[in-house]
Protein backbone atom coordinates (compact mmCIF):
# COMPACT_ATOMS: atom_id res chain seq x y z
CA UNK A 1 0.00 0.00 0.00
CA UNK A 2 3.24 2.14 0.87
CA UNK A 3 4.07 2.51 -2.83
CA UNK A 4 0.55 3.14 -4.27
CA UNK A 5 0.21 5.83 -1.70
CA UNK A 6 3.70 7.29 -2.51
CA UNK A 7 3.34 7.16 -6.38
CA UNK A 8 -0.23 8.97 -6.03
CA UNK A 9 1.13 11.54 -3.53
CA UNK A 10 3.88 12.45 -6.42
CA UNK A 11 1.80 11.99 -9.30
CA UNK A 12 -0.34 14.48 -7.35
CA UNK A 13 2.20 16.94 -6.09
CA UNK A 14 3.71 17.16 -10.41
CA UNK A 15 -0.09 17.91 -11.28
CA UNK A 16 -0.14 20.99 -8.81
CA UNK A 17 2.90 22.06 -10.27
CA UNK A 18 1.86 21.88 -13.31
CA UNK A 19 -1.56 23.65 -12.65
CA UNK A 20 0.07 26.41 -11.40
CA UNK A 21 3.02 27.39 -14.10
CA UNK A 22 -0.15 27.04 -16.60
CA UNK A 23 -2.35 29.27 -14.37
CA UNK A 24 0.73 31.47 -14.19
CA UNK A 25 1.86 31.60 -17.83
CA UNK A 26 1.16 28.96 -20.61
CA UNK A 27 4.33 27.93 -21.50
CA UNK A 28 5.29 27.62 -25.71
CA UNK A 29 6.17 23.73 -25.68
CA UNK A 30 3.38 22.16 -23.79
CA UNK A 31 4.46 18.57 -24.20
CA UNK A 32 8.02 19.14 -23.19
CA UNK A 33 7.42 21.25 -20.17
CA UNK A 34 4.85 18.39 -19.15
CA UNK A 35 7.51 16.03 -18.96
CA UNK A 36 9.93 18.13 -17.62
CA UNK A 37 7.93 18.43 -14.46
CA UNK A 38 6.91 15.07 -13.93
CA UNK A 39 10.44 13.68 -14.47
CA UNK A 40 11.86 16.19 -11.79
CA UNK A 41 8.80 15.59 -9.19
CA UNK A 42 9.88 12.01 -9.95
CA UNK A 43 13.56 12.08 -9.57
CA UNK A 44 12.89 14.69 -6.37
CA UNK A 45 11.16 12.19 -4.70
CA UNK A 46 13.09 9.31 -5.55
CA UNK A 47 16.11 11.08 -3.89
CA UNK A 48 13.94 12.20 -0.80
CA UNK A 49 13.26 8.43 -0.32
CA UNK A 50 16.61 7.55 -0.57
CA UNK A 51 18.49 10.26 1.24
CA UNK A 52 15.60 10.58 4.52
CA UNK A 53 14.54 6.86 3.84
CA UNK A 54 15.94 5.74 6.96
CA UNK A 55 15.45 8.56 8.93
CA UNK A 56 11.38 8.64 7.85
CA UNK A 57 11.19 4.97 8.83
CA UNK A 58 13.10 5.38 12.29
CA UNK A 59 10.28 8.18 12.73
CA UNK A 60 7.75 6.13 12.49
CA UNK A 61 6.63 7.07 8.42
CA UNK A 62 6.85 3.84 5.86
CA UNK A 63 8.62 4.35 3.29
CA UNK A 64 9.06 1.68 -0.17
CA UNK A 65 11.81 -0.38 0.52
CA UNK A 66 14.79 -0.40 -2.01
CA UNK A 67 14.89 -2.19 -4.73
CA UNK A 68 11.64 -3.79 -6.25
CA UNK A 69 9.43 -1.46 -4.13
CA UNK A 70 11.28 1.59 -5.96
CA UNK A 71 11.22 0.10 -9.36
CA UNK A 72 7.27 -0.48 -8.81
CA UNK A 73 7.05 3.43 -7.70
CA UNK A 74 8.66 4.49 -10.55
CA UNK A 75 7.26 2.54 -13.28
CA UNK A 76 3.72 3.11 -12.34
CA UNK A 77 4.50 6.48 -12.12
CA UNK A 78 5.91 7.51 -15.64
CA UNK A 79 3.03 4.84 -16.87
CA UNK A 80 0.53 7.40 -15.31
CA UNK A 81 2.68 10.06 -16.28
CA UNK A 82 2.51 8.86 -19.54
CA UNK A 83 -1.18 8.51 -19.61
CA UNK A 84 -2.03 12.05 -18.45
CA UNK A 85 0.65 13.29 -21.37
CA UNK A 86 -1.33 11.64 -24.31
CA UNK A 87 -4.81 12.70 -22.96
CA UNK A 88 -3.32 16.56 -22.77
CA UNK A 89 -2.03 15.99 -26.11
CA UNK A 90 -5.83 15.64 -27.09
CA UNK A 91 -6.67 18.83 -24.63
CA UNK A 92 -4.82 20.79 -26.68
CA UNK A 93 -6.17 20.14 -30.12
CA UNK A 94 -9.81 19.83 -31.09
CA UNK A 95 -10.14 16.24 -32.34
CA UNK A 96 -12.80 16.38 -35.21
CA UNK A 97 -14.36 13.10 -34.42
CA UNK A 98 -15.01 14.48 -30.37
CA UNK A 99 -16.31 17.95 -32.49
CA UNK A 100 -18.87 15.92 -34.69
CA UNK A 101 -20.10 13.81 -31.65
CA UNK A 102 -20.52 17.37 -29.70
CA UNK A 103 -22.34 18.68 -32.84
CA UNK A 104 -24.86 15.69 -32.84
CA UNK A 105 -25.42 15.51 -29.10
CA UNK A 106 -25.85 19.54 -28.94
CA UNK A 107 -28.51 18.86 -32.15
CA UNK A 108 -30.70 17.03 -29.84
CA UNK A 109 -32.93 14.42 -29.85
CA UNK A 110 -34.12 15.70 -33.88
CA UNK A 111 -30.42 14.91 -34.61
CA UNK A 112 -28.04 16.37 -36.92
CA UNK A 113 -28.51 17.09 -40.87
CA UNK A 114 -25.98 14.79 -42.77
CA UNK A 115 -24.71 17.81 -44.22
CA UNK A 116 -24.19 20.23 -41.23
CA UNK A 117 -20.56 19.09 -40.98
CA UNK A 118 -19.66 19.31 -44.64
CA UNK A 119 -20.65 23.14 -44.47
CA UNK A 120 -18.74 23.77 -41.00
CA UNK A 121 -15.49 21.47 -41.47
CA UNK A 122 -13.36 22.89 -44.18
CA UNK A 123 -9.86 22.40 -44.84
CA UNK A 124 -9.01 25.60 -43.13
CA UNK A 125 -10.48 23.96 -39.94
CA UNK A 126 -8.59 20.54 -40.15
CA UNK A 127 -6.31 20.34 -42.19
CA UNK A 128 -4.27 23.96 -42.56
CA UNK A 129 -3.61 24.41 -38.79
CA UNK A 130 -2.40 20.88 -38.91
CA UNK A 131 0.13 21.27 -41.50
CA UNK A 132 1.32 24.21 -39.43
CA UNK A 133 2.03 22.34 -36.61
CA UNK A 134 4.41 20.15 -38.85
CA UNK A 135 6.54 22.92 -39.29
CA UNK A 136 6.15 24.20 -35.85
CA UNK A 137 7.19 20.82 -34.27
CA UNK A 138 10.16 21.12 -36.79
CA UNK A 139 8.79 17.68 -38.18
CA UNK A 140 8.42 19.42 -41.81
CA UNK A 141 9.93 22.01 -43.83
CA UNK A 142 8.40 24.37 -46.25
CA UNK A 143 10.63 25.65 -49.09
CA UNK A 144 9.46 26.97 -52.15
CA UNK A 145 6.14 26.24 -51.57
CA UNK A 146 6.84 22.64 -51.38
CA UNK A 147 6.44 21.02 -47.95
CA UNK A 148 9.06 17.88 -46.83
CA UNK A 149 9.60 15.63 -43.66
CA UNK A 150 12.63 16.46 -41.85
CA UNK A 151 15.33 13.71 -40.15
CA UNK A 152 12.97 13.86 -37.29
CA UNK A 153 9.40 13.60 -39.43
CA UNK A 154 10.79 10.78 -41.42
CA UNK A 155 11.90 9.19 -38.21
CA UNK A 156 7.88 9.28 -36.83
CA UNK A 157 6.77 8.80 -40.09
CA UNK A 158 8.71 5.79 -40.25
CA UNK A 159 7.60 3.96 -37.25
CA UNK A 160 3.90 4.96 -37.75
CA UNK A 161 4.23 3.15 -41.27
CA UNK A 162 6.00 0.15 -39.99
CA UNK A 163 3.32 -0.22 -37.48
CA UNK A 164 0.29 -0.04 -39.49
CA UNK A 165 1.71 -2.55 -41.47
CA UNK A 166 2.67 -4.67 -38.44
CA UNK A 167 -1.13 -4.63 -37.79
CA UNK A 168 -2.10 -5.45 -41.34
CA UNK A 169 -3.91 -1.96 -41.85
CA UNK A 170 -3.62 -1.39 -45.79
CA UNK A 171 -5.78 2.03 -46.20
CA UNK A 172 -4.53 5.35 -45.09
CA UNK A 173 -6.56 6.45 -42.20
CA UNK A 174 -6.12 9.65 -40.61
CA UNK B 1 9.35 -9.40 -3.29
CA UNK B 2 10.41 -10.72 -6.74
CA UNK B 3 11.05 -8.87 -9.65
CA UNK B 4 8.88 -10.98 -11.87
CA UNK B 5 6.63 -10.22 -9.62
CA UNK B 6 7.38 -6.28 -9.03
CA UNK B 7 7.25 -6.09 -13.50
CA UNK B 8 3.80 -8.09 -13.83
CA UNK B 9 2.05 -5.12 -15.49
CA UNK B 10 4.71 -5.37 -17.92
CA UNK B 11 4.69 -8.88 -18.99
CA UNK B 12 0.83 -8.56 -19.02
CA UNK B 13 1.13 -5.19 -20.76
CA UNK B 14 3.18 -7.07 -23.57
CA UNK B 15 1.35 -10.14 -23.83
CA UNK B 16 -1.59 -7.57 -24.60
CA UNK B 17 0.30 -5.94 -27.56
CA UNK B 18 1.14 -9.41 -29.23
CA UNK B 19 -2.73 -10.45 -28.54
CA UNK B 20 -4.51 -6.72 -29.60
CA UNK B 21 -1.44 -7.46 -33.26
CA UNK B 22 -2.79 -11.27 -33.67
CA UNK B 23 -6.74 -9.65 -33.24
CA UNK B 24 -6.62 -6.81 -35.56
CA UNK B 25 -4.84 -8.71 -38.50
CA UNK B 26 -6.70 -11.92 -38.33
CA UNK B 27 -9.98 -11.55 -36.76
CA UNK B 28 -11.37 -8.22 -36.30
CA UNK B 29 -9.50 -6.74 -39.40
CA UNK B 30 -12.23 -3.88 -40.13
CA UNK B 31 -12.62 -2.98 -36.07
CA UNK B 32 -9.22 -1.62 -34.83
CA UNK B 33 -11.20 -0.48 -31.85
CA UNK B 34 -12.47 -4.05 -31.44
CA UNK B 35 -9.17 -5.57 -31.97
CA UNK B 36 -7.83 -2.82 -28.83
CA UNK B 37 -10.63 -3.24 -26.72
CA UNK B 38 -10.57 -6.81 -26.83
CA UNK B 39 -6.92 -7.40 -26.30
CA UNK B 40 -6.30 -4.97 -23.57
CA UNK B 41 -9.32 -6.97 -21.46
CA UNK B 42 -8.40 -10.12 -21.91
CA UNK B 43 -5.27 -8.52 -20.40
CA UNK B 44 -7.17 -6.93 -17.18
CA UNK B 45 -8.78 -10.18 -16.52
CA UNK B 46 -5.41 -12.16 -17.26
CA UNK B 47 -3.45 -9.15 -14.44
CA UNK B 48 -6.23 -10.35 -12.08
CA UNK B 49 -6.38 -13.90 -11.87
CA UNK B 50 -2.36 -13.63 -12.01
CA UNK B 51 -2.40 -11.42 -9.06
CA UNK B 52 -4.28 -13.99 -7.43
CA UNK B 53 -2.02 -16.75 -8.27
CA UNK B 54 0.80 -14.68 -6.31
CA UNK B 55 -1.89 -13.66 -3.33
CA UNK B 56 -1.74 -17.68 -2.76
CA UNK B 57 2.19 -17.93 -3.14
CA UNK B 58 3.51 -15.14 -1.06
CA UNK B 59 0.39 -14.51 1.43
CA UNK B 60 2.27 -15.67 4.63
CA UNK B 61 5.14 -13.46 3.45
CA UNK B 62 2.76 -10.03 3.18
CA UNK B 63 0.61 -8.62 4.92
CA UNK B 64 -2.92 -8.52 2.78
CA UNK B 65 -3.18 -4.04 3.02
CA UNK B 66 -0.01 -4.59 1.54
CA UNK B 67 -1.45 -7.10 -0.85
CA UNK B 68 -4.22 -5.17 -1.55
CA UNK B 69 -2.15 -2.20 -2.45
CA UNK B 70 0.24 -3.95 -4.88
CA UNK B 71 -2.42 -5.24 -6.97
CA UNK B 72 -3.99 -1.83 -7.13
CA UNK B 73 -1.10 -0.56 -8.65
CA UNK B 74 -0.44 -3.07 -11.20
CA UNK B 75 -3.56 -2.69 -12.14
CA UNK B 76 -3.18 1.36 -12.31
CA UNK B 77 -0.01 0.42 -14.42
CA UNK B 78 -1.71 -1.94 -16.77
CA UNK B 79 -4.25 0.63 -17.41
CA UNK B 80 -2.03 3.28 -17.96
CA UNK B 81 0.13 1.20 -20.51
CA UNK B 82 -2.73 -0.07 -22.10
CA UNK B 83 -4.44 3.50 -22.47
CA UNK B 84 -0.98 4.82 -23.71
CA UNK B 85 -0.86 1.98 -25.98
CA UNK B 86 -4.77 2.88 -27.49
CA UNK B 87 -3.44 6.11 -27.98
CA UNK B 88 -0.82 5.51 -29.85
CA UNK B 89 -2.87 2.88 -32.48
CA UNK B 90 -4.97 5.63 -32.24
CA UNK B 91 -2.47 7.82 -33.31
CA UNK B 92 -1.71 5.92 -36.45
CA UNK B 93 -4.87 5.20 -37.25
CA UNK B 94 -6.58 8.37 -36.70
CA UNK B 95 -4.02 11.34 -36.33
CA UNK B 96 -4.27 13.99 -39.39
CA UNK B 97 -0.60 15.36 -38.43
CA UNK B 98 0.28 11.41 -38.72
CA UNK B 99 -1.31 10.77 -42.04
CA UNK B 100 0.16 14.22 -43.40
CA UNK B 101 3.72 12.94 -42.18
CA UNK B 102 2.76 9.57 -44.29
CA UNK B 103 1.72 11.18 -47.36
CA UNK B 104 4.81 13.15 -47.04
CA UNK B 105 6.88 10.12 -46.50
CA UNK B 106 6.14 8.54 -49.50
CA UNK B 107 6.55 11.73 -51.19
CA UNK B 108 10.78 12.23 -50.80
CA UNK B 109 10.79 15.08 -53.42
CA UNK B 110 8.26 16.49 -51.19
CA UNK B 111 4.33 18.00 -51.96
CA UNK B 112 3.04 21.47 -52.63
CA UNK B 113 0.24 22.95 -50.56
CA UNK B 114 -2.36 21.72 -53.19
CA UNK B 115 -0.76 18.40 -54.05
CA UNK B 116 -1.10 17.66 -50.24
CA UNK B 117 -5.03 19.04 -50.06
CA UNK B 118 -5.86 17.07 -53.28
CA UNK B 119 -4.72 13.19 -51.33
CA UNK B 120 -5.88 14.29 -47.85
CA UNK B 121 -8.56 16.73 -47.37
CA UNK B 122 -11.53 17.95 -44.98
CA UNK B 123 -13.52 15.25 -47.26
CA UNK B 124 -11.90 12.41 -47.00
CA UNK B 125 -11.35 13.05 -42.96
CA UNK B 126 -14.90 13.76 -42.70
CA UNK B 127 -15.71 10.46 -44.70
CA UNK B 128 -13.06 8.49 -42.52
CA UNK B 129 -14.54 9.87 -39.50
CA UNK B 130 -18.08 9.57 -40.25
CA UNK B 131 -17.08 5.78 -41.17
CA UNK B 132 -15.25 5.24 -38.02
CA UNK B 133 -17.94 6.60 -35.63
CA UNK B 134 -20.94 4.39 -37.42
CA UNK B 135 -18.79 1.05 -37.79
CA UNK B 136 -17.94 1.48 -34.01
CA UNK B 137 -21.99 2.42 -33.23
CA UNK B 138 -20.80 5.62 -31.59
CA UNK B 139 -23.23 7.54 -34.08
CA UNK B 140 -26.31 6.18 -36.46
CA UNK B 141 -27.70 7.72 -39.53
CA UNK B 142 -31.54 7.95 -40.07
CA UNK B 143 -33.78 9.48 -43.14
CA UNK B 144 -30.56 11.62 -43.39
CA UNK B 145 -29.62 12.79 -39.88
CA UNK B 146 -27.03 11.37 -36.96
CA UNK B 147 -28.23 10.49 -33.79
CA UNK B 148 -25.48 9.75 -30.82
CA UNK B 149 -26.04 6.01 -30.22
CA UNK B 150 -23.70 4.95 -27.30
CA UNK B 151 -22.80 7.97 -24.25
CA UNK B 152 -19.43 6.91 -24.13
CA UNK B 153 -17.97 9.44 -26.73
CA UNK B 154 -20.27 12.10 -24.68
CA UNK B 155 -18.56 11.67 -21.73
CA UNK B 156 -15.32 11.78 -23.25
CA UNK B 157 -15.69 14.75 -25.26
CA UNK B 158 -17.48 16.67 -22.40
CA UNK B 159 -14.70 15.69 -20.33
CA UNK B 160 -12.69 16.97 -22.74
CA UNK B 161 -13.83 20.22 -23.34
CA UNK B 162 -14.06 20.65 -19.29
CA UNK B 163 -10.30 19.99 -18.67
CA UNK B 164 -9.78 21.88 -22.16
CA UNK B 165 -11.56 24.76 -20.08
CA UNK B 166 -9.69 24.32 -16.52
CA UNK B 167 -6.39 24.02 -18.04
CA UNK B 168 -6.40 26.66 -21.12
CA UNK B 169 -8.99 28.86 -20.36
CA UNK B 170 -11.02 27.76 -23.43
CA UNK B 171 -13.24 25.08 -24.71
CA UNK B 172 -11.46 25.21 -28.37
CA UNK B 173 -8.20 25.64 -30.39
CA UNK B 174 -10.25 27.93 -32.17
CA UNK B 175 -11.82 30.57 -29.50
Amino acid sequence: MVVLVYCLILFLTAFVVHVFIWKVRLPKNHSKILLAIFLTVLALGMAAIAFFGKRMAQAGIPVPDRGNDELQLAVCYISVMLAYVVTYSGIEVDSPSLVMVLEIHRAGPGGLAEDAFEKAMDNDRLVIPRLNDLLKGELASLEDGIYRLTAKGRRIARLFCFYRRVLGKEHKGG
Amino acid sequence: MGFIYAMLPMWVFAANVMLQIALSRYVFCSSLLKATLTSFSIGLGALLLLEGFFFGVIKSMVPLADMFGYAMLHMLTYISLGYCYVHFVNLGETARRIRLMRELYEAPGGLSREQILSKYNAAVILENRIGRLLTNEQIRREGGRYFIQRRFMIVTALGIVALKKFLLGKSSERE
